[in-house]
């Protein structure tokens, strides 16, 4: 019923200006009052895509978030498992085909996805001036503000803000290393024993040994010249190729998703594993994914500090729909359920200042973390996450420097 | 060695067959095991706890009982419609000759070759186009495309002298298209009909790649909930999931093993 | 199935089909499979030389040129030829001997019909066994641990996603065994190759020569196409290198769907330039396989086991 309802709403949503490929300016049809659009919204079904390969980030989406919109919308909400590149080559395709409406209604995004989806005008919005729960994110925090140094502009709402860690066993290694030169030199004393993933989580270990190695922790703020990641990407092959004999079976293959690291840190073939998102070493021992010798640090040289957003394809079936499931991603309950250690342990995009007391209580109650140095802590050595075009020729050049040129 | 009757009469037929039938179910008994527990740490041979985790969860979150409902009805929907059709176009180009003969060979052994998922990247456009994509119907279509060609190039094994001699009977005697399909071409080819039907019910069930690019992870079926999982690194759960996908074959399988012929007589 | 055509009776000059059925028939070849492997050929082609595509920049040679002069292409298609030429082998070798062995094999069915569940094991478990099976925290390296003939997951060899493709290619192997199998059975009973077998040694021939001589070389004529098609489809397979392959070089399938759904949407064209390709190749060694029998539409042997 809702969908009917949702009907004309939606077809006003598929006026000629998108179909045209411009995708700027909010469309008329969201522009209604929040009540209209959540009547609108009600009883609907909303697809939401998202990386799948956290089970229990799965079970969260599935089981909690899942039944709170069931019973304060009566929104059925699905599930599509689609990466970052799935995700971009699915939405240009079907640009390409000219589908309107799609499948999607809501994609969980960010950095190089944000930018390739913009690129190709498949994002609608801006929209996040329509949610009401915006107004307990503090939009000038660069850290949320701007996604791989592209600024949102509205295009997609913060649904998390992470940290990179760097995970170790603790009985096996009694003094992680702290410099790059530390680095380097256990794992040649360690031979084996290190390695990162081809994906996601590995590319932004790579990234803070870039600037580590490029010496300048803003070198990739500035737009990218030939020049620059020529120079800069160099040394990191240098790097690279200089450990690679040592690295996990000799550097000739890596773990395609940061899930296969963990199960070969669990299986104790590696002793370090990481996560993009620094809390997430607690909720993984309380899983069993990890065993509890796992610790997380951030190391001396820096790690990449991120957000983690929510967009709406230009295509999405149902904005109205999508719209309301954004907003309760963002509102204090949800993230504060997501932030618990035993859920999922991501931190929160809400700013402190701004919550009510009540809520800023709540917040600061979360059980501290016991197997990782705090936020504040580690936040210390965050490193502002390069341009989305770096992690581009970051994966290809990867591909072609060190994959192919084994 | 040679002697195809003398050499195996004295060990009982039974047991090679039961032993055979041991060897060929050890992936299946090891996956039984795997998913009976939680957990599978190195060098334990057994999972960490054997509480029967995803066999509980099976009916919660996992949400793979709904991705093989799902998968049931699309392979049998597929498998239905493309024997159907596959009985159609091999009679069609069953009297065609030369070139021509040699191209509808041709026609209908590509997509019985080419890899679905290859396939699936090449047609999405369409499927997009059409509005399929991201839909059951998309996947269904996708199915049939390989199912119909299947389907054909078995069903012609159906064709006959005696089978168009039948028919040309029945049509001469006043038969009706439908009392020629009733009296001649479904007793005929009954036989073959059943194999196609399972064999093209099972190519449905088992596909991941047209899943996968046509129904772009809307349409969850047990192969796209099975290699979400393995992605996740849920050992335990995956099993399960191996385990559901194999059953139909198993069942069948067995069927086979107990209602078939002993030998050839 | 249907009577060995030895001895041929005229064929009715009439379609038992009537006009109708024969037309809808056509219908349906038309919009089910002509349209569709028509559109992927074109489209693949299109996108391939820039024709089509949101960041097209119009009709162009570069993504060919880019393709053919980069080893990419060149290293996946060696390596998908290779294993999938080592895994038919293997799996015809030992599907042969097998059937050889095992007469009991040859005339029971029931004993067929076990084939059946390996043949229905989809490449997606398989896959997922081979690697809980063979991968260095897997079954094997465990039961090693156990038996004291490894000191740990270290001590186990590397089989999986391995640099020589040991775990893929015996994936490869077992997933084509089943098929040589089921068929050479069949071939056997429908040749009558054992009152060839028969007549052999009654002239004076030793058992195994008579295999060598006659069994082996009947099995391998009857069994030619049926080996193209295995190798085609081995070479192929996607679900088996995507998690058992090492990262490069990558299997053609697994390349081309990797490229077409990557970050670097620039390269995108790349990757409908190896399905291109691969169409190509799939087609040409289809329209070897066509010419053949003037009846059935496929590859199964002129049976005779009613």
């Amino acid at each position: 019923m809702g969908s009917l309802t949702a009907l004309p709403l939606l077809s006003t949503g598929c006026s000629d200006d998108r179909r045209a490929g411009d995708r700027s300016g909010t469309p008329s049809a969201l522009l209604i009052p929040w009540p209209e659009l959540l009547k609108a919204a009600h009883g609907s079904r909303v697809r939401i895509a998202m990386w799948d390969g956290d089970p229990a980030i799965n079970r969260w989406m599935q089981g909690w978030v899942a039944e709170q919109l069931q019973q304060l919308y009566k929104i059925r909400l699905e599930f599509s498992g689609l990466r970052g590149p799935e995700l971009v080559s699915r939405l240009l395709a079907e640009r390409e085909a000219g589908r309107d409406p799609g499948d999607l209604d809501v994609v969980w995004i960010n950095g190089e996805t944000f930018y390739q989806l913009r690129r190709i005008s498949a994002l609608q919005g801006p929209f996040t001036q329509l949610l009401p729960n915006r107004q307990w994110i503090d939009w000038d925090d660069p850290f949320i503000a701007n996604d791989f140094q592209q600024p949102i502009d509205g295009y997609e709402c913060p649904w998390g803000s992470v940290q990179f860690a760097v995970i170790y066993h603790s009985e096996r290694v009694t003094q992680p290393p702290q410099s790059l030169a530390q680095l380097t030199a256990w794992i040649h004393r360690h031979p084996g024993r290190f390695t990162w993933d081809v994906s996601f989580t590995g590319m932004t270990f790579l990234k803070s040994i870039l600037l580590e190695l490029s010496g300048d922790r803003q070198a990739f703020a500035r737009p990218l010249t030939e020049a620059l990641w020529a120079a800069a990407s160099a040394r990191l092959w240098d790097w690279i190729r200089g450990v690679r004999a040592d690295l996990w079976r000799n550097g000739r293959t890596f773990p395609e998703d940061v899930s296969q690291l963990h199960l070969l840190f669990s299986g104790g073939e590696v002793d370090f594993t990481m996560s993009s998102n620094d809390g997430e070493v607690d909720n993984k021992v309380l899983q069993g994914v990890l065993p509890e010798a796992a610790r997380g640090y951030v190391p001396e040289f820096g790690s990449i500090r991120n957000s983690h957003y929510l967009g709406m394809p230009a295509n999405a079936p149902n904005p109205a729909g999508a719209l309301a499931v954004i907003d309760f991603l963002i509102s204090p309950a949800a993230q504060l359920e997501k932030a618990r250690p035993e859920v999922w342990g991501d931190g929160s995009v809400l700013s402190p200042e701004k919550l009510t007391g009540d809520w800023r209580v709540r917040f600061a109650s979360i059980p501290g973390r016991l197997r990782a140095p705090s936020r504040e802590e580690m936040q210390q050595r965050a490193l502002p996450e390069p341009a989305a075009e770096v992690m581009m020729r970051l994966v290809q050049g990867f591909r072609r420097e060190i994959l192919e040129g084994a | 060695m040679v002697n195809s009757s003398a050499a195996g009469q004295q060990s009982p037929r039974r047991y090679r067959v039961a032993a055979l039938l041991l060897v060929m179910l050890v992936p299946h008994l090891l996956l039984l095991l795997l998913s009976t527990g939680t957990g599978w740490s190195y060098p334990r041979l057994v999972p960490d706890r054997l509480d029967g985790g995803p066999w509980q969860q099976l009916f919660r979150f996992s949400g793979l009982l709904q991705a093989a409902t799902t998968g049931g009805v699309l392979s049998v929907a597929a498998g239905a419609l493309s024997t159907l059709f596959g009985l159609l176009i091999s009679r069609a180009v069953r009297g065609t000759r030369g070139a021509l003969r040699r191209l509808m060979r041709a026609l209908l052994l590509l997509p019985f070759v080419i890899s679905p998922v290859v396939a699936g990247v090449c047609v999405f456009d369409l499927a997009a186009r059409t509005g399929l994509a991201g839909s059951f119907i998309g996947v269904l279509c996708g199915h049939i495309l390989f199912g119909t060609a299947t389907a054909a190039v078995v069903l012609s094994e159906a064709a006959s002298d005696r089978a168009d001699r039948l028919e040309l009977l029945v049509r001469s005697l006043g038969g009706s298209t439908i009392a020629v399909w009733r009296h001649a071409v479904l007793p005929q080819t009954r036989g073959l009909l059943g194999v196609c039907l399972m064999q093209t019910t099972l190519i449905s069930w088992l596909d991941y790649g047209i899943v996968l690019q046509i129904g772009g992870g809307r349409v969850q079926t047990l192969t796209l909930r099975l290699f979400s999982l393995i992605r996740e690194s849920s050992v335990n759960h995956a099993a399960l999931a191996a385990l559901l996908l194999l059953l139909p074959s198993l069942v069948a399988a067995f069927l086979l093993i107990l209602t078939g012929p002993r030998s050839d007589g | 199935m249907r009577p060995n055509s030895g001895g041929q009776t005229p064929r009715p000059t009439t379609f038992a089909a009537g006009t109708g059925e024969r037309l809808l028939g056509w219908l349906l070849l038309l919009v089910v499979l002509i349209l569709p492997l028509c559109w992927m050929v074109g489209y693949a082609m299109a996108c391939s030389f820039g024709g089509i595509g949101l960041l097209s920049e119009g009709w162009t040679l570069q993504h060919w040129q880019l393709a053919l002069s980069g080893n990419r292409l060149w290293r996946s298609l060696l390596l998908s030829s290779l294993l999938a030429g080592c895994s038919t082998s293997l799996a015809w070798l030992i599907a042969l001997w097998l059937v050889i062995r095992s007469p009991r094999l040859r005339t029971d069915r029931r004993l067929q019909a076990v084939w059946l569940l390996p043949l229905s094991v989809p490449q997606v478990v398989l896959a997922f066994l081979a690697s809980v099976i063979l991968s260095r925290g897997g079954v094997l390296s465990r039961l090693c641990w156990w038996l004291g003939l490894s000191d740990g997951v270290a001590g186990f060899p590397v089989l999986v996603q391995d640099r020589f493709s040991i775990g893929l290619l015996a994936a490869m192997t077992v997933a084509s065994v089943p098929l040589p199998v089921l068929f050479m059975t069949r071939v056997w009973r429908a040749a009558r190759i054992d009152d060839y077998l028969m007549v052999a040694c009654a002239l004076g021939a030793a058992p195994g020569f008579a295999v060598r001589r006659v069994a082996i070389p009947m099995l391998w004529r009857r069994s030619r196409s049926l080996l193209l098609l295995l190798l085609l489809w081995n070479f192929s397979v996607w679900e088996l290198p995507l998690l058992l392959g090492q990262q490069s070089p990558r299997m053609l399938s697994v390349l081309i769907q990797q490229s077409s759904g990557q970050f670097v949407l620039d390269e995108r064209p790349q990757a409908f330039v190896y399905a291109a390709i691969y169409l190509l190749l799939a087609g040409g060694v289809v329209w070897k396989l066509s010419a053949g029998s003037e009846r059935g539409l496929g590859t199964m042997p002129e049976s005779g086991d009613g």
